[in-house]
């Protein structure tokens, strides 16, 4: 009723839109979608403390996931080339290692769609081999290291970990042979038997790919909820219960280095810069002589390093550039959004600053204090090659802005949102906080780090929290 | 809530009526009322309704220009879901609202630019997509609507060209699927389906189902078209599964049933469509249900709703209808709906439409020509070659024209419960052949 009356006074002040031609949407394709599985949410990337002899990165995609509960599972999609960068020293944001990931469902009877007969092959098949959503149709990946000119696959047609189907149905499915395993339920035993060797003899580190528990909230609405930090507000972790699908590494230090040995002190060199992506082909429509497909080269369709820059430091307008470009172009491109914190400008807006008692003046602009804490200037290194790369220190423990941290065998990471807030807002790392420090769940003491996945049957739910 | 959009739908149609002479046709929503429409409290408990209200409770906090482009882009999501036209009257607002905090945004002026090709504002939108590629030549939803809008003027190069922009910047199902669509027009059948395929893993899992149901709608047309009629049911029951009320699905489910002899259960899913989004092209296929099934005055009554409402909101359907329908009164009012639209807009289907009234009003020679122009791409649609065949046997070529109602019945022999047994009787027709029934 509210509405009906306010809408008959727009319609008395005379409002109109050119409504009348309001007929058919029937014919418009999409313009906005989304594309989880190509979707990076988050991604972490620190040394083992103390030894720092080991590299740990886990790359998360696909948001806010919902549990698995049919008709259909995520999965990572086999049309994506995902890919975990490193760059190395002060100086380049060339990729030194890029770790590829392919993968590869079992193909359902094979039917070539184009037969145009009914019956078997036709529409049918071809909506069935869309749908590869027949619980858990085993997929699996290669993993290929690329260095310089050098592509070697060191993980071929590793299992991908399946989703998590509740504990009575993991009984079942075990009865039915459809999950091959000792294990009673899904536990870290479970999971640990998709910790997979790369290289010979695992010279090359560990490896996982499957759904797991989304560690952090990213909210792409109202990320720094800048009413909670004036009022110290009841704030809560709106994401608990969603998983992602998360690709875990666990590689030797000396496997990143430029001389393949752990650097004993602070060089240009004992910096390293981790970066993720997804990428899906380009094809051309005019394809020749109805030959086979015509797919083109990859084109990347997603990235991610520091987090909650996409969400929280690029302009919408620009999210699409930011997506498709790589950090070697993020000065030119984006330098503005890291020099002139929106954010800051929003803060003062609310209040935050005369709450505070503080002069937003300095903050607003020309803040080449926060390319320095993402240079790991406190760390002592001169980088001169700035963009959106998670730095690593190899000469020291990881603490963000130093890496991001999952602290295994607790519910802590990195509060990388104080953080981010506290330097964006005040120069500081600390001292301004969302409320939220920890995660709902227990993350594993090793790879793959990130919690069991929820299981749609008992856990999960449907409402983010406001 | 349902029931207040549709009401305040016919208020604004009644009073549009009466306003129409007084109101330039570009005056929009001020700001003030442009914010109250984006704020509008959403029908439904769904994951878009949340995703609306939380967005409008970060912008009463703290505005931004971003924040109203990404409200009006969820409440296009939810207009799509629910099938509700009325809802994109939120996304203008959240696009006035946006450009009153920075008039150059281009993420609301391609929100503008949506909400005017939703109102079929063909030219009006392919304008504003321009202008938005002038400021920036790569942004993405431009392109997409670029694309549409020049596809509907009849500009098939135009639309390839930004559509082949648009897969090489941004792959994924908004240009896939685009990209599948226009090797459909351009007769590539196999190729159309690759690429849907790939439209439909790029949006697999996401949290608003509608776009991945789209696809899956417009792949299953093809197995239709192509005589698939299992085939195409796959394909309507993938979409409803994933969107349960889904409109566009359900009216072709209805389509297969009734190529089936399933006239009862056609007419049931095309009630429920209907209800669920009034289209002049359901209401059709509802009254031909109806008549198969002995329901006379039952497919009466559909039709003079239909007829209404196709001349308040859609006369290029109505058009069509009247065309085929074929009574020598309707010739006059058939061709005159569907000049306008084609001098306003002379897609493939317009072509189509209006190459149908004019052969209905016995002027062949430019009723060949304009079906000339719709098949031009030799798209391997059923009606568009029967049509084709009538005219061309109309004017007393024989060969082809059986050729071309022989070529539309091999694709697809039920391609349309009532022309395909119009096509058959021609076929059996030997020598002359009737402009009218």
């Amino acid at each position: 009723m509210r509405f009906r009356s306010r809408l008959a006074g727009l319609l008395l002040a005379g409002l109109l839109s050119p409504l009348m031609a309001l007929a058919s949407s029937h014919r418009e394709a999409p313009a906005i979608s989304f594309d989880p599985a190509a979707d990076n949410t988050d991604l972490w990337a620190w040394i083992k403390p103390g030894t720092r002899d080991r590299l740990y990165i886990v790359a998360a995609y696909n948001p806010l996931e919902e549990p698995s509960g049919g008709p259909n599972f995520h999965k990572f999609s086999d049309d994506v080339l995902y890919e975990v960068h490193v760059v190395r020293g002060v100086s380049s944001l060339a990729d030194a290692i890029t770790y590829q990931i392919r993968f590869r469902t079992e193909p359902l009877t094979r039917v070539d769609v184009a037969d145009l007969t009914k019956g078997p092959g036709g529409g049918k098949e071809f909506f069935a081999q869309l749908s590869g959503s027949v619980g858990f149709q085993k997929q699996t990946y290669t993993v290929t290291k690329v260095q310089g000119r050098q592509s070697t696959v060191i993980a071929q047609d590793v299992p991908v970990a399946p989703p998590n189907p509740g504990p009575r149905t993991f009984a079942t499915l075990k009865a039915l042979g459809l999950l091959n395993t000792p294990q009673a339920a899904y536990n870290d035993d479970f999971t640990q038997e998709f910790v997979r060797p790369m290289g010979n003899g695992g010279s090359e580190g560990t490896v996982f790919a499957g759904p797991r528990d989304d560690g952090f909230y990213v909210d792409l609405g109202g990320i720094f909820d800048l009413a909670n930090v004036r009022a110290k507000g009841t704030a809560q972790d709106g994401v608990a219960g969603f998983n992602c699908h998360a690709i875990a590494l666990d590689i030797p230090v000396t496997k990143v280095t430029v001389d393949g040995q752990l650097p004993t002190t602070r060089t240009d060199d004992s910096i390293i810069g981790v970066w993720a992506s997804a990428s899906r082909r380009k094809i051309s429509i005019q394809r020749q002589n109805g030959a086979a497909e015509s797919i083109g080269p990859w084109v990347q369709v997603s990235r991610l390093g520091l987090p909650l820059v996409n969400e929280a430091v690029i302009g919408l307008q620009d999210k699409d550039r930011y997506n498709r470009t790589t950090p070697s172009t993020d000065v030119a491109n984006f330098g503005a959004y890291f020099l002139n914190p929106i954010i800051v400008r929003d803060a003062e807006a609310v209040g935050i600053y005369a709450a505070l008692g503080v002069d937003p003046t300095p903050f607003k602009s020309n803040r080449t204090d926060i390319l320095d804490i993402i240079g790991l200037k406190q760390n002592g290194y001169t980088v001169t090659a700035i963009g959106d790369v998670l730095r690593v220190d190899l000469t020291t423990d990881s603490a963000f802005p130093n890496g991001r941290v999952i602290y295994g065998g607790t519910n802590h990471e990195d509060d990388v949102t104080d953080i981010l807030l506290s330097v964006l807002l005040t120069g500081s790392p600390s001292g301004v906080s969302d409320g939220v420090d920890s995660n709902d769940a227990v993350y594993l003491n090793r790879s793959p780090w990130l919690a069991k996945p929820w299981s749609g049957f008992d856990q999960g739910h449907g409402k983010p929290t406001p | 809530m349902r029931l207040l959009h549709a009401a305040s739908l016919s208020l604004l149609l009644l009073l549009g009526a009466a306003c129409r002479s007084s109101t330039s046709p570009a005056s929009g929503p001020t700001t003030s009322e442009a914010r109250a429409l984006a704020l509008a409290v959403p029908a439904g408990d769904g994951a878009v309704d949340r995703e609306i209200l939380r967005i409008q409770e970060g912008l009463r906090r703290t505005p931004t220009a971003d924040d109203w482009v990404l409200l009006g882009q969820a409440w296009i999501r939810k207009a799509r879901q629910a099938g509700d036209p009325g809802l994109y009257l939120s996304a203008e607002g959240s696009s006035v609202a946006a450009l009153a905090m920075l008039p150059r945004h281009r993420g609301a002026l391609g929100l503008r630019a949506m909400v005017l090709l939703n109102q079929h504002r063909f030219g009006a939108a392919r304008e504003q997509a321009l202008a938005i590629l002038a400021q920036g030549p790569d942004d993405v939803p431009a392109l997409a609507i670029l694309s549409d809008a020049a596809l509907e003027m009849g500009d098939v190069t135009v639309a390839l060209d930004a559509t082949q922009r648009l897969v090489d910047l941004k792959p994924g199902l908004a240009s896939y699927g685009r990209a599948a669509h226009l090797r459909w027009i351009q007769g590539d059948v196999a190729g159309a389906k690759q690429l849907y395929a790939r439209a439909i893993d790029a949006g697999r899992g996401a949290r608003d189902p509608e776009p991945v149901a789209w696809m899956l709608v417009q792949a299953a047309l093809i197995f239709w078209n192509g005589g698939d009629v299992d085939g195409a049911l796959a394909g309507a029951h993938r979409a409803l599964a994933l969107v349960p009320r889904y409109a566009p699905a359900l009216v072709l489910e209805a389509r297969c049933r009734l190529a089936r002899g399933e006239e009862a259960e056609a007419v049931r899913l095309l009630e429920r469509a209907e209800a669920i989004q009034p289209l002049v092209e359901t209401g059709w296929l509802l009254a031909d249900a109806r008549r198969r099934l002995g329901d006379e005055s039952g497919a009466e009554r559909t039709e003079a709703r239909l007829l209404q409402q196709g001349r308040q909101s859609d006369p290029l359907t109505l058009g069509l209808f009247l065309a085929s329908r074929g009574r020598d009164a309707d010739a006059a009012e058939a061709l005159r709906l569907v000049e306008a639209e084609h001098r306003a807009r002379p897609g493939l289907l317009v072509e189509d439409a209006y190459a149908w009234a004019l052969y209905r009003a016995g002027r062949l020679g430019e009723a060949r020509a304009a079906i000339d122009r719709a098949t031009a791409h030799g798209t391997p649609d059923p009606r568009l070659l029967y049509h084709a065949g009538a005219i061309r046997l109309a004017q007393g070529d024989a060969d082809t024209g059986k050729a071309l109602i022989q070529r539309a019945l091999d694709l697809n022999p039920e391609f349309n419960p009532v022309e395909s047994s119009e096509a058959r009787a021609l076929l059996g027709r030997s020598g002359r052949e009737a402009r009218r029934r």
